[in-house]
């Protein structure tokens, strides 16, 4: 990440007459990644939509007091992720009320979403996505599809490149597994 | 076909995303995203004008007095179980979950200790603050709706 441009860019910013425009500057940069990010996790663009909404509501709330400890790309990434996180398990939540099956579902998202365009194997893919734990789920996708390096990873996880290479392992492992089974 | 579908993940068709965002989704979204955001400013400065009328400021003068020193005699002489509880129950959360500590594991936690967060913005928040202070504020922000 271009960290020198992102350290202008807070720093105009925090200046008031300079805010909307350094704020328009960073969801240029970097709403495609986060757009992109929340939507592997969440899968509906809709919902996507509100999701990543709602975070850049709390990047502008949280940037005047961004310590910069961390790049900011990759706080930014632990903000969507977060909120991410925070929408599906109010889905969870949903979902254990109506007591449908969890695969069926994800299946009727998906199908339900005019700006989805994947065939059955897609679905099944994300149906084995859907079920690993959290913390695999979000290594796999990373892997996968944002094609992260460990480093960058562990950066964002706060992890170790150790740990994660056994998180995508097993995760394949159990993606595997559930293509094998269901047929 | 079984074989075909077991080694999926190294079939180059299954990275190009099947996802599509509608046609000029990313070129609108920032106007989008800004007049939402000049919304919820206009909105909070209203309501602070509206909030700081002088009637106003001098009853939530006494009434900040009021509240900060029953709350003061009470941690003071009192210092209730149920507090004691709290705060070694949250400083033993916010170490365990880490990283991984988000809004909603905070507000299973909140839920938890029967702690309505909207009528008792108060010393169990103070200590949540002191903490984990940007999550605190987050959740606080979320929890009054702003």
């Amino acid at each position: 990440m271009d960290r020198t441009n992102d350290a202008e860019l807070i720093n105009q910013f925090r200046d008031p007459a300079q805010r909307d425009r350094a704020f328009r500057m960073i969801l240029a940069k970097y709403q495609e990644k986060l757009y992109w990010h929340i939507r592997r996790m969440i899968l509906v663009h809709e919902d996507t939509d509100d999701v990543l909404q709602n975070t850049f509501i709390k990047i502008w709330k949280g940037l005047p007091g961004f310590r910069e400890t961390s790049g900011l790309f990759t706080w930014m990434y632990r903000i969507a992720t977060n909120e991410a996180i925070t929408f599906l398990k109010t889905r969870q939540r949903e979902r254990a009320m109506i007591a449908d099956d969890p695969d069926d579902m994800i299946k009727g998202r998906l199908k339900s979403d005019p700006y989805f365009d994947g065939d059955e194997l897609f679905q099944k893919l994300q149906v084995a996505i859907d079920n690993l734990p959290p913390k695999q789920k979000r290594v796999f996708q990373m892997k996968y599809f944002d094609e992260m390096t460990y480093e960058d990873m562990a950066n964002i996880l706060g992890t170790s490149v150790g740990a994660l290479k056994a998180s995508y392992f097993h995760a394949v492992r159990k993606i595997q597994t559930a293509f094998e089974t269901s047929d | 076909m079984m074989n075909k579908e077991k080694y999926i993940w190294e079939d180059d068709r299954f990275r190009k995303d099947p996802y599509r965002v509608p046609e000029g989704y990313f070129a609108g979204f920032p106007d989008r995203m800004m007049e939402r955001l000049n919304q919820a400013v206009t909105v909070k400065a209203l309501e602070k004008r509206r909030v700081m009328r002088p009637w106003m400021a001098w009853v939530s003068g006494i009434a900040a007095v009021l509240v900060i020193g029953w709350f003061g005699i009470r941690t003071y002489y009192w210092k209730p179980l149920q507090e004691v509880r709290f705060q070694e129950n949250i400083t033993l959360f916010v170490d365990f979950y880490g990283e991984e500590l988000h809004e909603g594991r905070l507000a299973g936690f909140f839920e938890d200790n029967k702690i309505d967060i909207k009528k008792q913005a108060t010393t169990e928040v103070n200590e949540l603050i002191q903490i984990e202070p940007d999550l605190a504020e987050e959740y606080i922000y979320e929890s009054v709706g702003f």
